[in-house]
């Protein structure tokens, strides 16, 4: 499931793990007067009504345009983030340690004993634009286009452990999932929410050109927006839909929600600086310090841990494998056993020794601390699954302390010497010397790799770094045409360790061809196990045998720097998203800016 | 008077009156001193740098050779200036050349793109003196720190002097710009030349796919090929030059189709018809280097236009590859950093333009020296 | 008159043709193209073949390109692979905003251009001359993103006067007045029209200057002098209408380069017009749209061409007999 979760329009945001509900930080400290109006707190904010007179305009800056909202096939991520908010979700997600769902289009929801059933309820009166009622026909309608390969959806995975890939419709408010067996609950809960497409509009659609039909720019929807107006690659207007059956805190208390397609980072900082827009994502450490001390208009947000950098270590030798693949094509289950080892990382204890003498709290510091706060945006990484799961992460591994004295006694104990004084260490007439490659244009990788290279050559390792455009970067990965990688990856919110770790070639994210029957046992009874506490300590065993075997040299999670304009009172920058739940943002009335 | 010179290389010529001149000898050896007191205390672990750091290096060597040609070539035209070579009506063959000299030399705007031009080179060529970094090196200052002493057009977010940088990335885009230019007229005068001569057929087939390439802007031409290679995964510098190269002939081979038309007529051509020469010997020998005096104008020129090209190229992110840093590829870097490092993106591009005009004036002068008639009308 | 116009229609059709073919070899070269994008590991063999169908992809690269030269022909561009939509649709919401933009760059480049030529010829050799000579060549080597950078560093931030992105007032704009709205359009024309215009103004300052010298000296002018003018209306009345004539006439030269400028300009300011879309769609290979966007500025680079020479041969007459 991580590999969907990569997926970008998946792309999912978490807090830090705390015990309380989520707020979000501001470093500026500049706090308001105390007659100033002030954040309500989630779930009592003022009514549209209450708030009388003119609303406000949000303006985001977003990098790409929206391309097909149809929710069965978008791919792009400005599609994800406009569907989530013209839909009226099925499930409700907060985030706490754990994702969990609350009721939304779902009105209720149980499991039965194994979890291999679940009957859904439906909220009765949500209707579509169209005035036609939300109904089960429509769910049942959508996995059907999912699990259709005609429709080539992205969301198939979905429906892979559902026995027939659609759901039992009850009547016309009750259907029952059923699946081939159980999984963590979470994702199966997941699974069954997908954002429902309207049955009696799209029932005769030719599925083949799904993609084409005019559904994509102009859905008919069931939430508290509205797609307004479209110019492509310019802007898209969102208004509150009149036609939302929601109850009234549910209403949007924003008149308009702009969102400005602009490519440049550059433009998207000047135009929050000079107050052309008034939400900016993914803003540099640098300019976040300018921002807090030149705007303190700007209210920066902090969403933490959703994506890491790491060095993956090719274990096999390229050649060979590229050979012995040929040799078994079609077999799904062919493991790596026969392959030969790359002389270098195919061996644990070299392994290790290189992760010691890589020093990732400098990498930290040069890449992503502020020069002028010391604020740290990033925290040391032991696993891929994010420690905002707190939970399932296991937070007892101590990280490989930096140690290049002790890197350079094991790179001898196992039989790395430099024979020659040449200054690069040696075995057997094999130097230790190798390339990284890394994706281009990524400054922060870029500067990374730069900084490991002078760290490793300080203890007689040479490296070379390989720059390379971004599909043919992920093309190598996925080929294994590599000797050490530094890529990164975007975390999800369901636990699922089997791609990447699980042996067989037939998971492509396995990078490293990394293969411990102990692990897969492990992830194989984990994703079968539904209890979550037992789920749970599997998770944390395969965790730990896989930091202990270092098939990466685990770096850093990163924060985003989100920036929003204050006068927005109760955003919510955090949980799941850069922007979530626009409906209950509000502006104080004398505050407006943009009055009608 | 003029002896002034053979102790400072320009003096004589200032003191004679010849002002351009003598500034401009006066830069080099500006240039010259500047090379030495920055690099020469450098000059054992530059030249002999020791196995760890990469061991040998031909560049510093090229600088070192450059700087005594370059001295060499300073007192020369001091001294000839002060007692001119005397003249010899045998060594005179091609009076077209011998004429363009001494109309260029009259050209005021021509000889100061010249000296620009020369600097420029110079500069590129005394680089490894000059540039207090080496410029791929990471934290040699604190990262994004704006212009000051010790660096003097500040660092960017890697920590890497910037002056470095941009001294180094004159001898990438220098170089892009000769040997593609180069590529071009050769090319150009291959295809003109055959067009010229043979006329007929060849001449309309040669012409029409020159004025097919010539009416797509170069740019819009550029993004196709090179989109094309980078999606096979081929991005190279060596892809780059060889595409700029291939996609700039085609007004070269007008003008040499245009000078090959109307010297083909000429008596000259028919005596050596008459003498039973082949016709590439007729083309080569006799007819292309008289028709190669506009080509030189027009090289000059495109030497411009292609650093631009290039930087335009880099910009869009289909240029040279990093780790190599064009100017454009320096400019693209900084477009992040506008808010906190603008001077990432204001000094290169302030050393295209200043490379650009000066290629531009230089080919202005060559022009207006070739065409007397055309001075005031271009 | 009308035999010149059909001959230089005829002769630009082999021309837009084989620039198609040109671009259709190239785009056919190139590995992969925008429909990778639909396949996962999963996708059964079937429903690849069925998308290749319907993308008429299964068929061979000649048949390929007889479908394609067709269908441009009657106007059927394909639908975009990325977008999913009508080609002609994608083209035909870009195009107005890129023309939009290169008929603001020509009012600037010909007004800054003629203007500043006059002056240079008028006052020749003075101090204006050499001054403007200087200023031209120094903005006429200069890469023309480079100078939209500067522009949006200096004019919308470090003194915000103008808007720094886009065609309009993102949010306001749909509450203007008309007479607001078209103000509105032209902040927003005025940064990028003068990043595409100053360098091809710079060239048309030194043209003007040379024709306007070359048309001072006639004797007509003398005569005027003679007659007892002021001198302004000797050079406004007599001397620039045909000082203007070889200007205007490679007017229409300008646009192919006013488009290619456009791809750097729109890029930085978030200019939704053609030079956007043809980056974008090289960068996701998505065929018909590169396609569709070749075609349609081949066309208008032909038009350019034959405007130019209409124009020229209503100027000079020997030239429709040649």
């Amino acid at each position: 499931m991580l590999r969907h979760a990569i997926w970008p329009a998946l792309v999912l945001a978490l807090t830090a793990c705390s015990g309380e509900t989520p707020t979000p930080e501001t470093p500026t400290g500049d706090q308001a007067a105390a007659d100033e109006p002030k954040d309500r707190g989630f779930g009592n904010e003022p009514t549209v009504d209450e708030l009388g007179g003119a609303q406000d305009t949000l303006v985001i800056a977003y990098q790409s345009d929206a391309d097909n909202l149809t929710s069965v096939v978008y791919q792009a991520a400005a599609d994800g983030m406009i569907i989530d908010n013209i839909n009226y979700s099925s499930v409700n997600p907060e985030f706490d340690c754990e994702l969990t769902y609350g009721p939304e289009l779902f009105d209720s929801w149980e499991w039965n004993e194994d979890q291999t059933e679940v009957t859904v309820n439906l909220r009765k009166g949500v209707n579509w634009s169209d005035g036609t009622e939300v109904t089960s026909a429509d769910i049942d309608f959508t996995y059907d286009l999912i699990a259709d390969p005609v429709v080539a959806s992205p969301r198939m995975a979905y429906v892979e452990n559902m026995v027939e890939g659609t759901p039992e419709v009850i009547d016309s408010h009750t259907l029952v999932f059923k699946f081939k067996h159980a999984y963590d609950r979470t994702t199966m809960e997941a699974h069954i929410s997908f954002t429902p497409m309207p049955h009696h509009l799209l029932k005769d659609a030719d599925r083949a050109t799904l993609r084409g039909h005019e559904f994509g720019t102009n859905p008919i929807i069931t939430g508290p927006w509205k797609v307004a107006d479209w110019k492509r690659n310019e802007r898209i207007v969102l208004e509150p839909n009149e036609a939302f059956t929601g109850a009234d805190k549910d209403k949007a208390r924003i008149q308009r929600v702009i969102i400005k397609v602009l490519p440049e980072y550059a433009t998207r900082l000047v135009e929050l600086e000079n107050g052309q827009v008034d939400l900016a994502q993914a803003i540099q450490v640098e300019d976040a310090d300018r921002l807090a001390a030149e705007h303190p208009e700007i209210k920066l947000y902090r969403r933490g841990w959703r994506s890491q950098d790491y060095v993956a270590w090719n274990q096999l030798d390229f050649e060979d494998y590229k050979a012995k693949k040929e040799l078994h094509v079609g077999e799904e289950d062919w493991k790596w056993e026969d392959v030969d080892r790359h002389p270098i990382f195919g061996d644990t204890a070299t392994r290790v020794a290189l992760s010691k003498a890589i020093d990732v709290d400098k990498l930290m510091n040069d890449l992503l601390t502020s020069k002028v706060t010391g604020e740290v945006y990033a925290k040391r990484s032991v696993s891929t699954i994010t420690p905002a799961l707190c939970n399932v992460h296991n937070n007892d591994i101590e990280p490989i302390a930096f140690d290049p004295t002790a890197a350079k006694a094991d790179l001898a104990a196992a039989g790395w010497t430099d024979t020659d004084g040449d200054g690069v260490l040696d075995k057997d007439g094999e130097k230790l010397a190798f390339t990284m490659m890394t994706n281009s244009g990524n400054p922060r990788r870029a500067k990374g790799a730069i900084i490991m290279q002078a760290q490793l050559k300080d203890i007689g390792v040479e490296m070379e770094i390989e720059a390379i455009e971004a599909n043919t970067f992920f093309e190598r990965l996925r080929k294994k045409d590599y000797e050490a990688a530094l890529s990164g990856w975007s975390a999800g919110l369901f636990v699922d360790m089997t791609d990447i770790w699980h042996s067989g070639d037939k998971y492509e994210f396995n990078f490293t061809s990394y293969y411990n029957p102990d692990v897969d046992a492990l992830i194989e009874q984990a994703i079968s196990e539904p209890d979550p506490a037992k789920n749970a300590e599997l998770w944390k065993q395969a965790q730990a045998k896989i930091y202990e075997d270092q098939p990466y040299t685990f770096l850093y999670w990163m924060d985003e720097i989100v920036g929003v304009h204050e006068r927005f009172k109760d955003a919510k920058v955090d949980v799941l998203s850069a922007f979530r739940d626009l409906r209950s943002w509000w502006v104080p009335a004398e505050e407006v800016k943009y009055k009608r | 008077m003029k002896q002034a010179g053979l102790v400072l290389p320009g003096l004589g010529h200032l003191l004679k009156g010849d002002v351009i001149n003598g500034l401009g000898l006066m830069l080099y050896v500006g240039l010259l001193v500047w090379a030495a007191v920055a690099g020469f205390g450098r000059l054992p672990e530059l030249l002999f740098p020791p196995a760890d750091q990469g061991g040998f290096q031909l560049h510093p060597w090229v600088a070192l050779v450059s700087w005594i040609g370059i001295a060499a070539l300073c007192w020369h035209t001091a001294f000839r200036f002060w007692k001119p070579a005397p003249f010899d009506p045998e060594v005179d063959k091609n009076s077209q050349w011998r004429e363009l000299k001494k109309q260029f030399r009259r050209n005021r705007t021509g000889v100061f793109g010249l000296h620009f031009v020369n600097v420029l080179i110079f500069l590129a060529l005394l680089t490894p003196f000059i540039a207090p970094h080496h410029p791929d090196v990471i934290d040699v200052g604190p990262s994004l720190s704006a212009p000051q002493w010790g660096h003097l057009m500040g660092t960017d977010e890697f920590g890497r002097d910037l002056f470095s940088r941009v001294m180094y990335g004159a001898r990438i885009s220098l170089s892009i710009g000769f040997i593609a230019v180069a590529i071009s007229a050769t090319l150009g005068t291959l295809v003109g030349s055959i067009a010229g001569f043979f006329g007929g057929k060849v001449d309309s087939g040669l012409m029409w796919v020159t004025d097919l390439l010539l009416s797509l802007p170069r740019l819009v031409l550029l993004l196709a090929i090179v989109g094309f290679f980078r999606s096979a995964g081929a991005q190279s510098i060596f892809l780059i030059v060889v595409i700029l190269g291939l996609t700039g002939w085609m007004g070269v081979s007008r003008i040499v189709r245009s000078q090959i038309l109307s010297l083909k007529e000429q008596d000259f051509v028919q005596a050596c018809r008459a003498l039973g020469l082949p016709n590439w010997r007729i083309i080569v020998v006799h007819l292309v280097p008289n028709a190669l005096a506009p080509v030189i104008v027009h090289a000059s020129l495109a030497i411009g236009s292609t650093i631009l090209v290039e930087a335009a190229l880099s910009f869009l992110g289909l240029g040279v590859p990093p780790p190599t840093a064009t100017w454009g590829a320096i400019v693209n870097d900084g477009r992040e950093y506008m808010r906190s490092g603008a001077w990432i993106t204001v000094f290169p591009g302030l050393m295209i333009v200043a490379a650009v005009m000066s290629f531009n004036l230089l080919g202005d002068g060559l022009r207006d020296a070739l065409d007397p008639k055309l001075r005031g009308r271009h | 008159m009308f035999a010149y116009t059909l001959r230089k229609v005829l002769l630009a059709i082999p021309l837009v043709l084989g620039v198609i073919t040109l671009i259709f070899v190239l785009v056919e070269l190139s590995p992969g193209d925008a429909t990778d994008r639909f396949f996962t590991p999963e996708t059964p063999p079937e429903v690849r073949q069925l998308i290749e169908a319907k993308w008429g992809l299964d068929k061979p690269a000649h048949e390929r390109y007889v479908i394609t030269m067709k269908n441009l022909l009657t106007g059927d561009f394909g639908r975009s692979i990325f977008q999913e939509r009508p080609v002609f649709e994608i083209v035909m919401e870009a195009l107005p905003n890129t023309i939009q933009l290169a008929l603001m760059s020509i009012i600037i480049m010909q007004l800054v251009g003629v203007t500043l030529g006059s002056i240079q010829a008028v006052r020749q050799y003075g101090w204006a001359d050499s001054g403007i000579s200087i200023a031209s060549l120094f903005f006429y080597s200069m890469p023309s993103f480079w100078l939209a950078l500067m522009l949006q560093l200096i004019l919308t931030l470090k003194y915000p006067i103008l808007p720094s992105s886009g065609m309009v007032d993102a949010v306001m704009y749909d509450y203007m007045t008309p007479g607001e709205q078209i103000l509105d359009r032209m902040k927003h024309l005025i940064l990028p029209g003068v990043a595409l215009s100053i360098a091809r103004a710079a060239g048309i300052a030194r043209y003007m200057r040379s024709s306007l010298l070359e048309v001072i000296r006639q004797d007509y002018i003398r005569t005027a002098r003679a007659k007892g003018l002021p001198e302004w209306k000797v050079i406004v009345k007599h001397g620039m209408r045909n000082a203007l004539l070889p200007i205007i006439t490679i007017l229409g030269l300008q646009l192919p380069f006013l488009f290619s400028g456009s791809v750097l300009v729109e890029t930085i300011f978030a200019w939704p017009g053609m030079g956007r879309l043809i980056v974008s769609a090289i960068f996701t290979q998505d065929t018909p749209v590169i396609i569709g966007c070749f075609f349609v500025f081949t066309l208008l680079v032909v038009a350019g061409n034959l405007i130019a020479d209409l124009l020229y041969s209503v100027v000079d007459p020997r030239i429709r007999y040649s």
